[in-house]
């Protein structure tokens, strides 16, 4: 007597087969010994682990029931409160290192780091000078960066030999939200470095992290002139430039693959400036809006993981996201939850460990992306 | 059996109630506060058997709840309202287990035993003392990845079909036929090693 395959056996007890088929199996087991026993056996084990459970008392119950229901719950428990708490500390985090970064300190960032740079090469090389100071990046007034809806991020990086006059045409430059920095040629390295940071501010605002509005930034002709006038330098004997457009997007999901609004050129003749067209090619890179979907990504972090996410961390976590949004692989739920997982990696990129859609609905637009950090 | 022919009959011909779904769609807090004691038991039943845990148990049912309340008002019709709230609090559970716990990888058996095999297996499950074998099994589902326990608690105890399996965790009937089988022999494997029937 042949016996029937095991996983049969249990879609009969299932009632899962088909009747013909079930029919088979019934006439078989009657026969077979083997089969009754494996079929026993089975049923004794689940049968025994699904009667053993007891259903907590109904009071409990209904302390949950009140708890979502009623007005109790969310913003009055202590969970809750310390999820704020931690979001906060790290939006001001964020902000501080970031967003902040993308008005002035961002600037200040790229500044200071060609103003070590270029300290580095007066040591090194005493030709070279910097004019770069505090002082410009101070100078940028809250009120004269432009607000947050409206956010754009503009750096003209020169080098050049002691610019005559370049303190004071930064300072116009400035009023108009351009950050510029002068300093000696031989800084060429420091500041693509420089660059490539924008590179990576002007990525992590695309993700969509911050909520900003969509906007393509074009340098003017004017801006360029003053950059011109400024640092067309006929004593530098070396020029590099650096433009990044860094366009906040608080939409476009799939768009945000497409989000560097970036670029550098590097210019080695002395007295060469971009033209007005140059860069506006240069900085008027769209966003790839082709792909519409609104979502916003809440943070939520355990202790450990805020103790651990370092600055260069939320770059990964964001390309990660981005990749994901790229596929649209959750773009169809309202809600989204995306874990990463810190504990076991703390030195690497974060690790997307789970992606679960939440709510089984097929729901284009206003989606949220709450990614859960542990 | 008492115990799913009442929940039959207090939740699921209930729950499907139209008018009701309907209110709270609309965002009637006191139409869902019906629907969240229908499901209340159902839901944390589910949980506490994903998460092996009280308090994770009722943070997954409280949190899902709140998350369907949330999402009320884009429930789709088409689906059973019960199958849309085991996917939720089934996700939920998996979420918090995967993120919580870094279980030591245990080597499952892959599919039953042979003939010979299974003949001392299912004796020794059915000559085990009831206490231990229910210990046994309740440490097997433990040990179960969350994607296979989730299709073995479904199944073994909600008792769904593997249809409405396959619509709560959204995934294949196919797939549902896949994982249970691996829970199973997984499960039975672990238990006849506990109950030391030699598998």
């Amino acid at each position: 007597m042949t016996c029937f395959d095991r996983n049969n056996l249990m879609m009969w007890v299932d009632g899962e087969l088909p009747a013909e088929e079930a029919e088979s199996i019934s006439r078989h087991i009657i026969n077979c010994a083997g089969c009754t026993a494996f079929i026993e056996a089975q049923k004794r084990m689940e049968s025994l682990w699904r009667e053993e459970w007891t259903d907590p008392p109904e009071s409990v119950f209904e302390n949950m029931r009140r708890g979502i229901t009623q007005s109790t719950p969310w913003w009055r428990t202590q969970r809750t409160w310390y999820i704020a708490a931690v979001l906060c500390a790290a939006y001001l985090g964020v902000r501080v290192f970031y967003l902040d970064n993308a008005h002035t300190p961002l600037a200040a960032v790229a500044v200071s780091e060609i103003a070590a740079g270029a300290n580095a090469d007066e040591q090194s090389d005493q030709e070279a000078t910097a004019d770069v100071t505090m002082e410009q990046t101070d100078a940028v007034q809250p009120e004269e960066v432009a607000p947050v809806e409206e956010s754009s991020v503009e750096i003209v990086l020169l080098t050049s030999d002691d610019s005559p006059g370049s303190s004071e045409s930064a300072e116009d430059i400035q009023t108009e939200g351009i950050v510029s920095g002068c300093l000696g040629g031989s800084a060429l390295p420091v500041m693509q470095d420089a660059v490539h940071q924008r590179d990576e501010a002007g990525r992590l605002m695309n993700s969509g992290y911050f909520e900003m509005s969509q906007e393509i930034v074009e340098v003017s002709a004017a801006e360029s002139e003053i950059s011109s006038e400024s640092y067309g330098s006929d004593d530098s004997d070396q020029m590099a430039f650096g433009s990044i457009s860094a366009v906040g997007a608080g939409s476009g999901g799939g768009g945000l693959s497409a989000a560097g609004n970036t670029s550098s050129t590097v210019q080695g003749q002395q007295s060469t400036t971009p033209s007005p067209e140059e860069d506006a090619v240069c900085c008027a890179r769209s966003l790839d809006a082709s792909v519409s979907t609104d979502y916003s990504v809440l943070i939520t972090m355990g202790p450990s993981a805020a103790a651990l996410i370092q600055r260069n961390d939320w770059m990964s976590l964001f390309e990660v996201i981005d990749k994901l949004l790229a596929q649209n692989y959750y773009c169809s739920g309202e809600e989204v939850v995306l874990c990463v997982d810190f504990s076991g990696n703390v030195s690497g990129p974060p690790e997307l460990v789970e992606t679960v859609i939440d709510v089984p609905q097929a729901s284009y637009g206003n989606s949220t992306v709450t990614v859960y950090f542990y | 059996m008492i115990f799913h022919l009442v929940y039959f009959l207090t939740t699921a011909l209930g729950a499907e109630e139209p008018e009701l779904l309907n209110r709270a769609v609309q965002g009637d807090k006191e139409a869902f506060g019906e629907i969240v004691r229908r499901y209340e038991k159902r839901v944390f039943r589910v949980a506490r058997r994903m998460c092996n845990c009280d308090d994770d148990a009722w943070d997954i049912t409280q949190e899902a709840f709140m998350k369907a309340m949330r999402a009320m008002h884009t429930f789709n019709a088409e689906y059973r309202f019960f199958t849309w709230m085991y996917r939720i609090v089934t996700n939920t559970a998996i979420n918090l287990t995967r993120s919580r716990s870094r279980r030591a990888e245990v080597a499952f058996e892959e599919g039953y035993g042979g003939d010979g095999q299974t003949e001392t297996e299912d004796s020794s499950i059915r000559d085990t003392n009831r206490d231990i074998l229910v210990d046994a099994v309740r440490r097997a589902v433990e040990q179960l990845t969350p994607p296979l326990r989730a299709v073995f608690v479904l199944r073994v105890d909600q008792e769904l079909s593997y249809e409405e399996i396959a619509e709560s965790l959204d995934i294949a009937t196919g797939t549902v036929m896949s994982r249970l089988n691996r829970a199973r022999s997984s499960v039975k494997a672990f238990v006849v090693r506990e109950v030391g029937g030699e598998p």
